[in-house]
């Protein structure tokens, strides 16, 4: 499965390289200007990017398997479907582990560099890229799932849907008397054991999804 | 018999449309057998049930003695398999492709791949989706064939192909069966390829198996109605409904 999954970091390295070059120049920037308001926006690309990589990199692996139709080659060889389906799997997680590391070192060195900035423009924690991370895991589980189902196609109208709802299912749980601006702040603050859940029940249910998925593929026909 | 490479019992398979109906034929281990029939007749949803790319409705698969499903993976490490469409990751190299299957076949042998690479002129350091659509299939060809598998399995493998370039693809196909101990299911509407290559065929029209049997014999029982019957006559024949033979 080792070399699945390196084929699938290969194949998208140009995603994690640009988002690192995105980052790491702005980033270099602030601190050679000494400007901390772009290095802060540095830190915050690192966090966004944290948000996006696993299920946009998942996708991204999925629609390069359909535009070269390699997921019949895959199948040809000695490769069973459940460690196809495994390797998408293990690649986005790896990739979101990645970003959540780069974004933890990004604010530990901003605040080292900008002490005045704690507390004020700095993240409220180093570890909110990893939460943030964590919170799209289940969207990128259920992307796979449609790609492995149906197609690319699926996954991207799946990732959308779900994006969207990222968004607007906290606004029906919000307690009476907070804006929506001091809610999503709060959820954007997290305990340190708001962030242990939040990680393991989405790890939880990314490898469920990796067994729907494995199950869903095993099952299908290739044309 | 003992040495069976491909052993096929009533195989149905219904699609809309579409169907497989009773499908039984064997192949003996060290021939080459040609699956031949109009297009659309079901040559290649035989070989994706064998390749457990789509599922028999009924029936048994076995190949080497061995349930197709039950053993997929020790299966496969013993078949080359050439798909109808030759799919690779275009944006990498040659090399690469061959780097990345390599790891899947413990009998790989990489001089053998350069060696073929080298005769079928595929420049490894070219990206897949730069080769010609000749070369797409010398590729696969090759890396079907670099693990030197007990079976070829070969779909269409010469459809679209100019003249100069099938008969490198027959030529390599005879050498590799050089030791007389490996077998290739050749499936193909080029009835003229068969003539050059293949032991047995077994022809195919309609989801429904017409005829399976050695060449000689198939064209024997032809050439006592037409002296000069071909292959392509006996597939036409049935093609319009003639009498199985």
């Amino acid at each position: 499965m080792i070399s699945l999954v390196w084929k699938d970091l290969y194949s998208g390295r140009l995603m994690i390289l640009l988002g690192i070059a995105m980052f790491g120049g702005i980033f270099v920037l602030g601190v050679l200007t000494g400007s901390e308001e772009i290095a802060m926006y540095a830190m915050n690309i690192a966090n966004v990017y944290s948000m996006m990589m696993v299920p946009f990199f998942a996708l991204n692996s999925a629609a390069n398997e359909e535009k070269n139709r390699t997921l019949a080659l895959l199948r040809g060889m000695p490769i069973s479907p459940k460690r196809i389906v495994a390797s998408k799997f293990v690649a986005a997680l790896l990739v979101g582990v990645l970003w959540s590391l780069i974004s933890v070192i990004a604010v530990s060195l901003g605040a080292s560099l900008f002490p005045g900035a704690a507390g004020r423009a700095l993240p409220p924690t180093p570890f909110l890229g990893p939460y943030q991370m964590a919170l799209t895991l289940p969207i990128a589980a259920v992307t796979l799932i449609a790609f492995f189902k149906w197609n690319s196609s699926a996954a991207r109208t799946a990732i959308m849907t779900l994006w969207v709802a990222l968004y607007i299912v906290p606004t029906v749980f919000r307690p009476a008397g907070i804006s929506m601006t001091e809610f999503y702040l709060k959820i954007m603050s997290p305990t340190p054991s708001a962030i242990s859940i939040v990680l393991v029940v989405s790890l939880a249910i990314y490898f469920l999804g990796m067994l729907v998925a494995q199950e869903i593929f095993a099952r299908r026909e290739l044309a | 018999m003992d040495n069976v490479a491909i052993q096929l019992s009533g195989v149905s398979k219904s699609y809309p449309g579409f169907e497989l109906e009773d499908v039984s034929f064997q192949l003996p281990g060290g021939y080459i057998m040609g699956l031949v029939g109009p297009n659309g007749a079901g040559k290649t949803t035989i070989i994706r049930i064998m390749m457990n790319l789509a599922r028999a409705d009924s029936g048994q698969v076995s190949i080497f003695g061995l349930d197709n499903v039950a053993h997929e993976n020790e299966v496969k490490r013993r078949i080359g398999y050439v798909p109808e469409h030759h799919n690779f990751y275009d944006e990498m190299t040659v090399g690469w492709m061959a780097r990345f299957v390599r790891q899947y076949y413990p009998s790989w042998d990489q001089s053998y791949f350069d060696a073929l690479a080298a005769r079928f002129g595929i420049d490894v350091n070219k990206k897949a989706g730069a080769l010609s659509k000749g070369n797409r299939s010398k590729l696969s060809l090759a890396l079907a064939m670099a693990h030197r598998p007990e079976l070829l399995i070969l779909d269409e493998p010469t459809s679209g192909l100019d003249p100069v370039v099938r008969r490198e693809l027959l030529a390599e196909l005879l050498d590799f069966m050089g030791d007389g101990e490996r077998s290739v299911l050749f499936s193909t509407h080029i009835t003229s390829d068969l003539d050059r290559v293949a032991d047995y065929i077994t022809i195919i029209v309609d989801g429904r198996i017409h005829a399976s049997d050695e060449k000689d014999v198939l064209l024997e029982r032809a050439r006592k109605d037409e002296p000069t019957a071909s292959i392509e006559d006996i597939l036409i024949s049935a093609a319009r409904g003639g009498e199985a033979r």
